[in-house]
């Protein structure tokens, strides 16, 4: 037990420092903050000349708190999906695949190091570098305090399946060539709740994937109503989502590991 | 003469059930196969491997490399330290490992592996890359390791590589592993001492020898002094010359009877050295003497126990 406590402990610090030694992956880090932060100000000029509009008309004050709700929502919304997206794939599947293509993963476990370990590690640390992130996009987006909280609950708990799934897709990977293919899946699933403003059906499929859940959680919790009935669906949703990447992941990880 | 049918089979009955050490000239398939045959009757024994494709931690420097797998076996910093003075590689130690030499990253792969331990370790041609320095810290890491009851398996290098570390050689003809050392010692030793003395002084005719080899279509006439050592292997002599082996129709003992009064002499079964061109004798157990040799290559070639005791005799008095 010691032992298997002090490989982890080994195996998260390896992969922290190899994150923070490589540019690529500090890139797809920063990439979701500076998106927030663009959108911010895309939106806060938006907001403001909607506002202006209104201005005139009567219950002004109600319109703007719904656009600014909803300004916050989107600012969210493209917070996680940016984050859980390029963190899980340029940690899990290009990390991964790299530790593939090199034989990385072949040493350890040929060093009396256990696959349940590798990937323990390596998930614990993207789940942590991606609510990091998370929690910068949510100062930089500027939303009220009070959403933090459930911001970051919702953060976590939309990861978890992404995670798994990428984790999966990682060790499928032969090398980094075709990990570029695999995350295009990845990437297009966790950001289609960003897009589904653009379309209705698209709005109604993005409910159903895997981070269309803690989308819905997010639009109720920026309208005050996340402990509603109305949130048992998403949560089922991302509850079904975290099962099936668990079941994915029990089946092929051992297998797609010694797989070279 | 141990034989076997199988590369698994050889793993099964010298590694698992004897626990003796065993060193393959062999085919890469048999090379791949002899890993998983290790990695199957390894059990619960800390293992080591040294794959020739190891590689990744490009970022990582060797010290920092060395501390991760430190923390992963469970050594000290003091051990680290141990690992980097013994396989000369304190002064890169923070070297990136994408910017070492093959030499260097072989080193460091046998530091990894010194950090764990181990009980049983598997080598892919561990020789492959090193030069004479770093040749002897190896082979004095795994002679250590030997002695403290660690069993080795290497493949995939020449047989004459496999004949330098303990254990037993073997090689492989059409999938099938003979040794390479069973009965050769003792019966071949006697009569080689007493050709060597019948020495023809005192005749004024000029002797003229040449060793007649093979090189392409042609045949070339080796003068004794251009060749380093006679080798056997797999049933054909070669005589090394200037890093090029030439076969030769000769058999080992007319080329043993032949070259001893040029000064050569038969320091294995499979081995005739020219005396002239060694520079050093390697000891790293009880039982393996090497011999390194001034040519280019610095090659080394195995001296067996029994033939040690001869050579050092004849040298001594002349």
């Amino acid at each position: 037990m010691n032992a298997s406590v002090r490989k982890l402990g080994a195996l998260m610090g390896k992969d922290v420092t190899d994150m923070l030694k490589n540019p690529t992956m500090i890139v797809c880090i920063v990439m979701p903050v500076a998106f927030v932060l663009l959108y911010r100000y895309i939106m806060g000029n938006v907001g403001g000349s909607m506002g202006m509009m209104g201005g005139a008309d009567m219950g002004a004050d109600a319109d703007m708190e719904t656009v600014e709700g909803l300004i916050t929502y989107v600012l969210l919304n493209t917070a996680l999906c940016m984050t859980i997206g390029m963190t899980s794939s340029a940690m899990l599947v290009y990390g991964l695949a790299e530790e593939k293509e090199k034989h990385t993963l072949r040493t350890l476990m040929l060093a009396n190091v256990s696959a349940e370990q590798i990937m323990l590690a390596r998930g614990l640390v993207t789940l942590v570098v991606t609510a990091v992130v998370e929690a910068l996009c949510f100062f930089v987006s500027g939303a009220p305090m009070h959403l933090f909280a459930p911001y970051m609950a919702i953060g976590v708990l939309g990861a978890l399946p992404i995670i798994l799934l990428s984790l999966v897709l990682g060790l499928a990977s032969r090398d980094q060539m075709t990990a570029g293919l695999y995350s295009v899946p990845i990437l297009l699933v966790v950001i289609a709740p960003m897009l589904s403003g653009f379309s209705p059906m698209l709005g109604d499929i993005a409910r159903f994937l895997p981070t269309g859940g803690a989308a819905s959680l997010l639009r109720l919790a920026t309208e005050g109503a996340l402990f509603g009935s109305e949130a048992v669906l998403p949560l089922a949703v991302t509850a079904a989502w975290i099962v099936l990447g668990l079941v994915v992941f029990k089946l092929l990880y051992r297998k797609l590991a010694t797989d070279n | 003469m141990a034989e076997y049918s199988s590369v698994e089979a050889l793993i099964e009955s010298e590694v698992a059930s004897a626990g003796r050490s065993v060193h393959l000239e062999c085919s890469r398939d048999t090379v791949r196969r002899a890993r998983a045959a290790v990695e199957a009757v390894q059990g619960n024994r800390r293992g080591a491997y040294f794959l020739e494709s190891d590689g990744g931690f490009d970022r990582d420097t060797v010290e920092s490399y060395l501390r991760f797998f430190g923390r992963i076996s469970g050594s000290g910093r003091k051990d680290v330290a141990a690992a980097l003075a013994h396989f000369g590689l304190e002064n890169c130690a923070r070297t990136l490992v994408s910017k070492l030499t093959a030499e260097r990253k072989a080193l460091l792969g046998f530091a990894r592996m010194s950090l764990f331990e181990p009980e049983i370790c598997f080598c892919e041609r561990p020789l492959l890359e090193l030069g004479p320095e770093a040749r002897s810290w190896v082979l004095s890491w795994i002679a250590d390791r030997t002695d403290a009851g660690t069993v080795f398996v290497t493949a995939g290098q020449p047989l004459r590589e496999a004949l330098l570390m303990p254990g037993v050689a073997f090689w492989e003809e059409e999938g099938r592993i003979f040794s390479a050392d069973l009965g050769s010692d003792a019966g071949a030793a006697d009569g080689a001492g007493e050709s060597a003395e019948t020495d023809l002084l005192g005749d004024d005719e000029v002797r003229i020898c040449k060793i007649a080899v093979k090189a392409g279509e042609a045949t070339l006439l080796l003068d004794p002094r251009e060749i380093d050592f006679v080798e056997s292997a797999n049933r054909v002599n070669y005589a090394s010359v200037r890093g090029e082996l030439y076969p030769t129709a000769l058999t080992m003992d007319e080329l043993e009877e032949t070259l001893a009064r040029y000064g050569f002499f038969r320091c294995h079964r499979s081995y005739i050295v020219n005396m002239q061109k060694v520079s050093r004798v390697e000891r790293y157990t009880r039982n393996t003497f090497n011999l390194v040799l001034s040519d280019a290559a610095h090659t080394s070639l195995p001296l067996s126990k029994g033939r040690a005791e001869e050579m050092r005799e004849r040298f001594r008095r002349k």
